[in-house]
């Protein structure tokens, strides 16, 4: 209950930040009431992610658009997708712990159960470019829909029958409470490093770190290459 | 405090620099007479290059200005113009008059005179002229050009008696500048209809940024899901387009001995088990559009990774103590593939607002691990034209 008043607290600090600084950015504009271009980059991202709340590994891959609002701020919205993988730990402890169930039980066959999480998300995040664009440092707030094969409680069991001639053993699983399909929201936090440009081209180095209302936590870090553009009136 | 050493190289170097410019101040250097010459002679030929090369320029420019001009005016006349059928007036005289921009009194006569001249041409005649399907174009081209000009233009209008005359349409599609013909009409409030509009788009934006997002099945409709995918195509000719894409693919399903009926409701807590496969695809595709290009139907490749939560072999029993709980034996998992296969989608086209247009698309896929995946949904396309 503390973990959810606490992403609550988050996920509300980021929302106003985000409120105030598109706020601040309307009355810049105001003032400087010149007709500008601002310049845009279109580019995709893509990276190892860790779901920490799973504890398992993947991938995520993010397809976003940039443009200038000012000389240090920019928008980013994107479109992302994770995938994540990872396989029971309780299996393979158990059953590599006793080395003579083969032997004992040739029959014996059993695999771990597979747990896969993908989601896509989106998350409009305002940067703040550092460094004459070097460094940018972005929050924003991210929606996302996840679907998962991960129980959040289940049971692992390993039984053995024993025979006239041998014991022979089984393992099964059972799922007790499992949130398969969520639609959530919360708060991300990005942080990019400019690594090389040619003519258009640039490519960042990037992580992300975020946390939503379901308790996930997702931590990205990646490769992000942007084309840049000018989209004429 | 003494100043960093980086400090101090940076100040040497500015003294070091200010020097050299007192130093320099005033000074001249006179080349030899014989170095002059060579110079000079260089400097000519650099200058006669120039003028070469301005000269290429110059009639290139005037080819890219002049050929379209020439065209889109072929184009105009390609109508069958009063001419073809009246007497040739490629007269020398008219063309001279046309030439210097003013008409002359004798052009006036002459064209009088022809007008009483012509023979009133029957109707039978005028049939078995336009009865013939090809029309000398070369020939109406050639007149025509001739009365383009406006000062020839009025006289003849004025003085040809048309009733004589069957105007007869070819019909023409709008090409090169008549696009820009068509363009301008619109900027002055002429409105071209809806096709030639579209043609005029398809010509100008050639690539297009594209969002698809399908309610899609994984297998025989066992999983069911989504299938999200960008990508970026290059107008390939009038007809033709290559589509270059990334794709993902989430799909969901629960066990089928399930006491919980709903597990698609979001946010719900449930104990059977799920599968989710999910996975990432490229599939380059060529698309081939319609006449009208309100449908393209599109045919390619795909290599695809794929992670799934399904074991392949497994076995599911009732937990004899507490009813509604299931015990699940997995025996067998193949959890991650990687394979190829094709892809076959058709799209079409539903309402365009500016540059983007709305499509809805249906597709199948299918792969070399026995995946079949089907989906229908909508194609978001934001039109552009690549900036040099």
């Amino acid at each position: 209950m503390k973990t959810r008043s606490c992403y609550k607290k988050i996920l509300k600090s980021i929302i106003l930040g985000m409120m105030a600084s598109v706020l601040l950015f309307q009355g810049y504009a105001q003032k400087n009431n010149k007709l500008r271009i601002p310049e845009r980059k279109i580019g995709l991202s893509i990276g190892f992610s860790q779901h920490q709340k799973q504890s398992i590994g993947g991938v995520f891959i993010e397809a976003g658009q940039e443009m200038k609002l000012s000389k240090k701020m920019s928008l980013y919205n994107n479109f992302g997708f994770t995938m994540h993988t990872g396989i029971d730990p309780k299996h393979d402890m158990v059953v590599t712990s006793i080395p003579s169930l083969r032997l004992q039980d040739p029959s014996f066959s059993t695999a771990a159960f597979r747990f896969v999480t993908a989601g896509i998300q989106t998350s409009p995040t305002l940067l703040l470019n550092l460094k004459s664009d070097k460094i940018k440092l972005g929050f924003g707030p991210v929606v996302r829909y996840q679907t998962t094969s991960w129980p959040s409680d289940y049971e692992f069991n390993l039984i053995s029958t024993p025979t006239t001639t041998r014991t022979l053993y089984y393992t099964n699983y059972i799922i007790k409470q499992i949130q398969p399909h969520a639609l959530t929201g919360g708060g991300r936090m990005m942080f990019d490093v400019h690594v090389a440009k040619i003519k258009r081209f640039e490519a960042r180095a990037t992580c992300s770190y975020q946390v939503d209302s379901n308790g996930d936590r997702l931590a990205g870090l990646g490769i992000k290459l942007q084309r840049s553009y000018v989209k004429l009136p | 405090m003494h100043p960093s050493p980086k400090k101090l190289l940076n100040m040497e170097n500015k003294i070091f620099e200010h020097s050299i410019e007192n130093r320099m101040v005033g000074f001249k250097l006179k080349p030899a007479d014989l170095v002059w010459e060579k110079v000079e002679k260089r400097i000519q030929k650099e200058k006669k290059r120039r003028v070469l090369f301005g000269w290429i320029f110059f009639g290139m420019v005037i080819a890219a200005v002049g050929i379209p001009f020439f065209n889109s005016h072929e184009n105009e006349f390609q109508p069958t113009s009063i001419s073809t059928i009246s007497t040739p007036i490629s007269n020398q005289k008219v063309v001279e008059s046309a030439e210097n921009n003013k008409p002359s009194s004798d052009t006036e006569n002459e064209l009088n005179q022809l007008q009483q001249n012509v023979p009133s041409v029957s109707e039978t005649s005028k049939k078995q002229i336009f009865q013939k399907d090809d029309i000398d174009i070369e020939r109406s081209n050639f007149v025509s050009n001739e009365i383009d000009h406006p000062v020839s233009n009025t006289p003849q209008e004025s003085s040809i008696n048309t009733a004589n005359i069957d105007r007869k349409m070819v019909s023409a599609n709008p090409q090169g500048a008549d696009t820009i013909i068509i363009r301008e009409c619109e900027e002055l409030g002429i409105k071209s209809s809806a096709a030639s509009s579209a043609a005029v788009n398809k010509n100008i934006f050639d690539r297009q940024w594209n969002f698809n997002a399908h309610y899609s099945f994984h297998g025989t409709g066992d999983l069911s899901g989504t299938f999200i995918e960008f990508g970026y195509e290059k107008k390939l000719g009038k007809r033709y387009g290559f589509f270059n894409n990334i794709g993902m693919t989430i799909h969901s399903g629960k066990e089928f001995f399930s006491s919980n009926n709903n597990s698609s409701q979001l946010n719900a807590r449930y104990n059977s088990m799920q599968y989710v496969t999910t996975g990432i695809q490229i599939s380059p595709t060529f698309y081939r559009y319609s006449k009208r290009g309100d449908v393209k139907i599109g045919a390619g490749m795909v290599a695809r990774y794929q992670t799934s939560s399904q074991p392949t072999t497994y076995s599911i029993s009732p937990q004899p103590a507490t009813p509604g709980i299931f015990l699940t034996r997995i025996r067998e998992m193949e959890p991650n593939s990687f394979s190829l296969g094709y892809k076959i989608s058709v799209e079409l086209h539903l309402i365009s607002i500016k540059k983007t247009d709305l499509g809805f698309q249906l597709f199948f896929q299918n792969d070399t691990r026995g995946d079949v995946i089907t989906g229908f949904g909508l194609s978001l396309q934001n039109k552009f034209k690549k900036q040099d």
